[in-house]
């Protein structure tokens, strides 16, 4: 695994028993069990599923409702303010202290996070440089454009070196170049500098480019937990035909030969094979006559159980 | 572009305490007020009259001393001037202790009237800059996620707050006494003069812990700059108006006006009448004075309303409590 320099990899980062959330009549989070250890954690799922809900109430900006939970191997109820020396959050809405320029307002962040002043500017300058701010640092952070508030939030969860940060929609509001250019930046923190990353978002991209493991939630309960290679390896069996007509014809065939299939709303042919390539499949298509236009094998997995996600969520609503 | 010079260091010093992440903020928050010119003027004004009450202090020492040249002067201005001095000398002679404890009570309780207004101007600009500003920019969250409880959080902009207090009230009161005293003509004015620092001390504690919780109770009140200011200034000028309306009806109407209440306090701890009738009882040339004072009732608005100054000051400090705690919630 990478991105592990003197950072032990094996112990549990973060751990959930029973975690409940209830606004009201509303349950946010409904008996979260969990237990993921470091790396490059995503945390997927539609709007309103729990995601927001669960890092705040991991960094104790909500309280539960019942439950408990360990960050870095401690309790948060007891140790909150401990744990929270080794951690990083970027919120998902824009925040930042009124009436500082940039680079006041990453060292402004360093120092509440108990660094001396010395060593909270030089941090702060290092960490916009890493971020990419150049000569905008000195400017008022109210005269910002989004993207660099974004990579600001980013230079304020740094700064202070967490061992842990939690990322909150970081790529909302961002061009496509600042969005891979954000990624980049993140992809880094564990991959380069062990730095533990829980990206939160519904945009399966992110998730999917540089998380190693995820965490798929809807209406407050985890659907997949699972590394991103395993999900993968799930999907080795099956592939997606594309045929110009005679759908159904090919549904049949496959039928017949035992393999389940579904035809999928933009016309093509799901089939559940269940050969580790797709030599079977090309095989029994040819002996059917068929030319396919195209042969997507283990079609995206992640995508498929996000969807089946929003659809519960939507099912509920 | 930077993006990708990856020169991230890990950091390995030692994270300061808990003490020193509040006066972080509270700092931050000080700096933040003094960028406003007025709030520089409001403080130069009050040092301003720390000069000026030490430039009293001075001629009121010399008063209390034969030879000096002041009594000189006032000899030759007005012989009737000339007697009162000399009242003034006599009562310094047989009770320094009294007379020096009397005079500076006086003169820093009349202080203390003259920088409350100032203090709650300086409050009323610096109020902006306390809560409403981190509501309008969402800086709660990120105070929340750092290693911060709420409370820490409040105590650095309860320390804004102090630290303002200190520039305006409490410093020009300390300096005002020292220096004061120093130009007195015995070194006994110190000594004789302690009680009087007391009260100052006591009373701008007692305004402070009430202007910290209005100021940070009304900041909080909303993320609209406008409107906090404007709500503070009501509560400060339209309360006021109740105080003649309460004289002549209802007395407890007089509690509606925080600027009353703190001047309550002010009376209250220095109790200028008390000082008054030891004057009376002790001076001759003043006793007549003071009588007539009295007769006319003068006297009567120099005696403190403790019982509902209390009552309005924890109700008011109560609410404030109240919507801080609630709108200072991360989410």
């Amino acid at each position: 695994m990478a991105g592990c320099e003197g950072r032990g990899v094996a112990e549990a980062i973060l751990e959930t028993q029973g975690l409940v959330k209830r606004y009201g009549r509303f349950v946010a989070l409904d008996g979260l069990d969990l237990r993921v250890e470091r790396g490059a954690i995503g945390l997927l799922g539609p709007n309103g599923a729990g995601k927001s809900t669960l890092i705040k109430c991991l960094l104790q900006l909500q309280p539960l409702t019942a439950g408990s939970a360990r960050l870095l191997g401690r309790d948060i109820g007891r140790y909150g303010v401990e744990i929270r020396k080794r951690i990083g959050y970027t919120p998902e809405q824009d925040c930042h202290i009124p009436g500082t320029v940039g680079c006041e307002h990453v060292t402004y962040c360093a120092q509440l996070c108990g660094l001396p002043f010395q060593a909270a500017r030089q941090r702060a300058h290092e960490m916009l440089d890493f971020v990419g701010m150049g000569q905008e640092r000195y400017r008022k952070v109210d005269t910002y454009s989004t993207g660099m508030r974004q990579r600001l939030k980013l230079a304020q969860a740094i700064v202070h070196d967490p061992e842990l940060i939690f990322l909150d929609e970081p790529t909302n509001g961002l061009d496509p170049r600042g969005q891979a250019q954000m990624l980049e930046l993140v992809q880094g923190l564990w991959r380069v500098h062990g730095i533990t990353v829980v990206l939160s978002s519904h945009l399966l991209h992110d998730v999917d480019r540089i998380c190693e493991q995820i965490i798929l939630l809807a209406r407050g309960r985890v659907q997949v937990h699972d590394t991103l290679a395993n999900l993968k390896a799930r999907r080795r069996g099956a592939a997606d035909v594309v045929v110009g007509r005679g759908q159904g014809e090919l549904m049949s065939a496959f039928g017949r030969r035992g393999w389940p299939c579904e035809l999928l709303p933009n016309g093509h042919v799901r089939v559940e094979h269940g050969a580790g390539d797709l030599g079977v499949l090309l095989a029994a298509m040819r002996e059917l006559g068929e030319a396919p236009l195209e042969v997507i094998p283990s079609p995206n997995v992640l995508e498929e159980m996000f969807v089946r996600a929003v659809e519960e969520a939507h099912g509920a609503a | 572009m930077g993006l990708r010079d990856h020169r991230y260091r890990h950091w390995e010093g030692r994270h300061e305490g808990i003490w020193r992440r509040r006066w972080v903020i509270a700092a931050g928050g000080l700096r933040g007020c003094l960028g406003n010119r007025w709030m520089r003027y409001v403080i130069t004004l009050c040092w301003l009259s720390a000069l000026a009450q030490v430039g009293i202090l001075f001629c009121v020492g010399q008063l209390l001393v034969a030879e000096s040249i002041v009594v000189e002067w006032a000899a030759n201005l007005n012989p009737m001037l000339q007697t009162f001095v000399r009242g003034l000398t006599t009562w310094l002679e047989q009770h320094p202790e009294i007379s020096v404890h009397v005079t500076q009570d006086l003169l820093f309780c009349w202080y203390a009237s003259l920088l409350a207004p100032l203090s709650l101007l300086a409050v009323a600009l610096a109020i902006p800059h306390l809560i409403t500003r981190d509501l309008s920019s969402n800086a709660i969250v990120l105070y929340a996620s750092k290693a911060l409880r709420r409370h820490d959080y409040l105590l650095g902009k309860a320390g804004v707050v102090s630290g303002l207090l200190g520039l305006t009230w409490l410093g020009p009161v300390v300096v005002a006494w020292l220096l004061g005293n120093l130009l007195a003509p015995d070194w006994g004015f110190f000594w004789h003069g302690r009680g009087a620092l007391g009260n100052a001390l006591l009373a701008v504690l007692v305004n402070l812990v009430v202007l910290v919780c209005v100021g940070l109770g009304v900041s909080a009140v909303s993320a609209r700059e406008k409107a906090v200011v404007g709500l503070y200034v009501v509560l400060w000028l339209v309360g006021n108006a109740f105080v003649p309306l309460g004289n002549q009806t209802k007395p407890w109407l007089r509690h509606l006006s925080l600027q009353y209440n703190l001047r309550q306090v002010v009376l209250g701890v220095f109790r200028p009448a008390q000082d008054l009738q030891t004057a009376q009882d002790n001076v001759p040339i003043l006793g007549d004075v003071l009588r007539r004072m009295d007769q006319r009732g003068a006297r009567r608005a120099l005696q403190p309303q403790m019982a509902g100054t209390w009552i309005a000051l924890a109700s008011l400090g109560l609410l404030s409590v109240t919507i801080v705690w609630t709108r200072t919630k991360p989410e």
